[in-house]
């Protein structure tokens, strides 16, 4: 059993998202890009009326750094069902295209219909020609090669084009060219004849220049809305510099293909390299219908909505609780936080999914910081928390930064931590005895003798409001009387230290430093290696 | 108060010139002695020395100093000893200290931290002199970006870097740090996209572009 009561991984595993994954979709910026994109095909479909024109081509440009989530988006419009019934659409890849030349690239864009696609187009030109001989067309009786002993027996038109769909019956091709030549051109009775064969796919094989590929794109196209109802997108992902591929998206915007939505994905690199090496197309690119920005696509709140999204997704039995929604928020807020390199969908959900699969194994109910720690000790063995002296573990940082938001159990926690570090320097040698504070002086919290007989007065003052930790530190200056000297440590980050008093600005990390080290000390689990850097730490403080 | 008390008292009394035994003997002739002190020479309470042909007794707090008095061969060797210690301590020292700025200089190298001040705002020091305050590197930095931007926000990030470096002469590492720090700060404010020939490397790569979210 997974975390939170899931049956499976919500994660995707991949470094590139599947149509699988793509499913899911969440970001509120993910989400706004996607309701721009449905605005354009439902602006393009207002638009088309039965006969498509030139003025029925939309250009969306998708731009974002990679990682961000692009693909996803693509993949997810095109498996979205509440188009299907509006439109078909083509996936290319174009970093899986090599060489990139015409052949390849329309090879490419042929291939990323999906077959249902394809059998549905077939099936519908078969059956508006099976029509046209049910209406007596004699050329289009041939084609079913419908005779006097189909007649006999009985067998209606239907069945000869099931027989033609199924691939068991050829259809008589001359009959259909002549059939067709007198609605279609050349080049739409051409991909229609492909079609009908099954060998829709192939068609890269026969054309011979540009112009055959946007003919027959555009020949697509209008049929895609004749036969089908449906507006045609054709998604080009990594698209980029390259330039055959600049050469063919400039021939298929130039063409304004009918009823037609052509989406761009690349990066802002690539958008760049673009500008400087073809004006012509860069010009174009500038002119889109919709430029699609997913800007802060990786911020945290991106990145949150995202991770949550994957859990409630398949979370069919609603295990996961808002108390688990907060407690997982607040750990990937201390990674994002800690780590630059995890701040980024990819790597995220790539944390993600580990830290599930160990969390799953250990039986654990969530994802619990022991199996984000394990994750990346595991994917990221050189990582280490920044500015840590204690090298305090990934897991002990979130539970300890956690536990650290109430301000006044951070100061207490730091103060208690200062008088085990010190006491820990006294049984090393390197601070002289303690001595009682008798309540004589206000705000300072342990008093003792350095290793030269100096008397010093310790004084942690951690506030949010660092104004109140200025007054608190003026009246500690005050008040001090008794004390050779007075070390005054802060998180209010100010030098104001006078004669005989020093002040130590001591940031999160070290107070987790700190924290951590107290804890260790106070269940004497204080290891070998601790012992050089609990000194350090002291000594980073002045306390020795 | 306890013979053996009385018998303390006396002898710390006396201080770095020590009693002799045999007073000691004689003026507490009543009470066993030999007994009493032997007991406190065991617990180093004090101790007993032979001085000219009499035995003498110290308290633990003199009887140092009366080495130290008398004794120069051990004056010599307690200096040494001394001298050790405090050169062991400074060492020890130093080589904390070498580890903290080490330590410190891998972080900055790293990260080139921004040391925070009370509102937040970071200044970077180059040759342990501010240069320029982030602040108002970040002002520039905008404005730059927002003059330089292609329609979709993005712009290179050597094209902010020529500009800012050439108008307030600050070194090209300067200026990655700053981009670093404000970058790290404001990772809700600014966004950094792969590619170009000189930026930022984040998760391995190099990052060229920035835009303002």
């Amino acid at each position: 059993m997974y975390p939170y009561g899931l049956t499976q991984n919500p994660y995707p595993s991949s470094p590139t998202p599947t149509p699988i994954d793509a499913q899911v979709l969440g970001g509120r910026r993910h989400k706004e890009a996607k309701m721009a994109v449905l605005s354009c095909i439902d602006d393009l479909n207002s638009k088309v009326t039965t006969i498509a024109t030139g003025r029925d081509f939309r250009l969306i440009t998708l731009i974002q750094d990679v990682g961000s989530g692009k693909t996803h988006l693509a993949l997810h419009i095109r498996a979205l069902q509440q188009i299907c019934k509006d439109t078909v659409i083509s996936y290319a890849d174009l970093s899986q295209v090599f060489p990139r030349d015409m052949h390849s690239m329309y090879s490419a864009l042929l291939r990323g219909f999906d077959k249902e696609y394809i059998y549905s187009l077939r099936k519908a030109i078969v059956y508006y020609l099976k029509d046209k001989a049910e209406q007596s067309n004699k050329q289009a009786k041939k084609i079913f090669k419908y005779g006097f002993v189909d007649f006999l027996t009985k067998k209606n038109l239907s069945h000869k084009a099931e027989r033609v769909l199924d691939g068991s019956m050829a259809p008589n091709y001359s009959a259909i060219d002549r059939v067709l030549n007198a609605e279609f051109s050349r080049v739409e009775t051409s991909v229609m004849k492909l079609i009908i064969e099954g060998k829709f796919a192939d068609d890269a094989d026969n054309i011979t220049n540009m112009e055959h590929i946007i003919s027959r794109i555009s020949a697509m196209a209008n049929l895609n809305l004749k036969f089908l109802k449906k507006l045609t997108i054709l998604q080009i992902d990594e698209f980029d510099s390259d330039k055959r591929s600049l050469e063919v998206v400039k021939a298929i915007i130039n063409a304004h293909l009918p009823s037609t939505l052509l989406m761009l994905i690349l990066t802002p690199s690539s958008y760049e390299e673009i500008r400087k090496k073809d004006n012509a197309i860069f010009d174009r690119l500038e002119k889109a219908n919709y430029k699609i920005d997913l800007a802060g696509s990786n911020t945290l709140e991106e990145i949150l909505d995202i991770i949550l999204e994957y859990i409630t997704h398949y979370d069919r039995q609603k295990c996961f609780k808002l108390e688990d929604e907060k407690d997982l928020s607040a750990k990937i807020k201390v990674i994002y936080d800690e780590f630059p390199d995890f701040r980024n969908v990819r790597s995220m959900t790539n944390i993600l999914y580990n830290a599930t699969e160990n969390a799953a194994k250990r039986n654990a109910s969530i994802i619990d910081e022991k199996a984000i720690d394990d994750t990346i000790k595991s994917t990221h063995p050189g990582l280490r928390v920044r500015g840590s002296i204690m090298g305090v573990p990934l897991s002990d940082f979130i539970k300890i930064r956690s536990s650290s938001n109430d301000i006044h159990m951070l100061e207490s926690d730091v103060r208690d931590a200062v008088k085990n570090l010190l006491n820990y320097a006294h049984d090393m040698g390197s601070v002289a005895k303690f001595e009682s504070t008798n309540g004589n002086a206000k705000g300072i919290d342990v008093i003792y003798n350095d290793p030269s007989g100096t008397k010093v007065a310790v004084a942690v003052v951690i506030n949010k409001d660092h104004t109140k930790s200025f007054d608190q530190i003026s009246n500690t200056v005050k008040s001090i009387g008794f004390a050779d000297k007075l070390l005054i440590l802060t998180n209010a980050n100010t030098d104001s230290g006078t004669e005989g008093t020093t002040v130590v600005n001591i940031d999160r990390c070290k107070m987790t430093d700190l924290i951590y080290f107290s804890s260790k000390y106070k269940n004497n689990e204080i290891l070998h290696d601790d012992l050089h850097r609990a000194l350090l730490l002291a000594k980073s403080i002045k306390l020795c | 108060m306890s013979a053996e008390q009385k018998i303390v008292e006396r002898i710390t009394s006396a201080g770095t010139a020590g009693i002799k035994k045999i007073d000691l003997r004689k003026e507490f002739q009543d009470m066993g002695i030999d007994v009493i002190i032997e007991r406190l020479v065991t617990s180093g309470d004090i101790f007993i020395d032979k001085k000219g042909t009499a035995y003498y007794c110290w308290h633990k707090d003199y009887y140092l100093q009366n080495l130290l008095n008398t004794d120069p061969k051990f004056r010599l060797m307690y200096e040494t000893i001394m001298h050790l210690e405090l050169s062991v301590n400074k060492t020890s020292d130093g080589l904390a200290k070498t580890l903290e700025t080490l330590y410190n200089n891998i972080k900055n190298s790293e990260k080139s931290a921004a040391t925070r001040s009370l509102d937040g705002i970071s200044e970077v020091h180059n040759n342990d002199e501010p240069t320029m305050h982030l602040d108002r590197f970040r002002n520039e930095f905008d404005i730059s970006i927002g003059n330089n931007s292609s329609s979709i926000g993005w712009v290179e990030l050597s094209k902010v870097r020529n500009e800012l470096c050439k108008k307030h002469n600050i070194s090209n590492e300067d200026f990655y740090r700053f981009v670093e720090q404000l970058t790290n700060l404001y990772h809700d404010k600014y966004e950094l996209s792969t590619g170009g020939y000189e930026g930022l490397i984040v998760r391995g790569l190099l990052h060229g572009f920035v835009r303002c979210i």
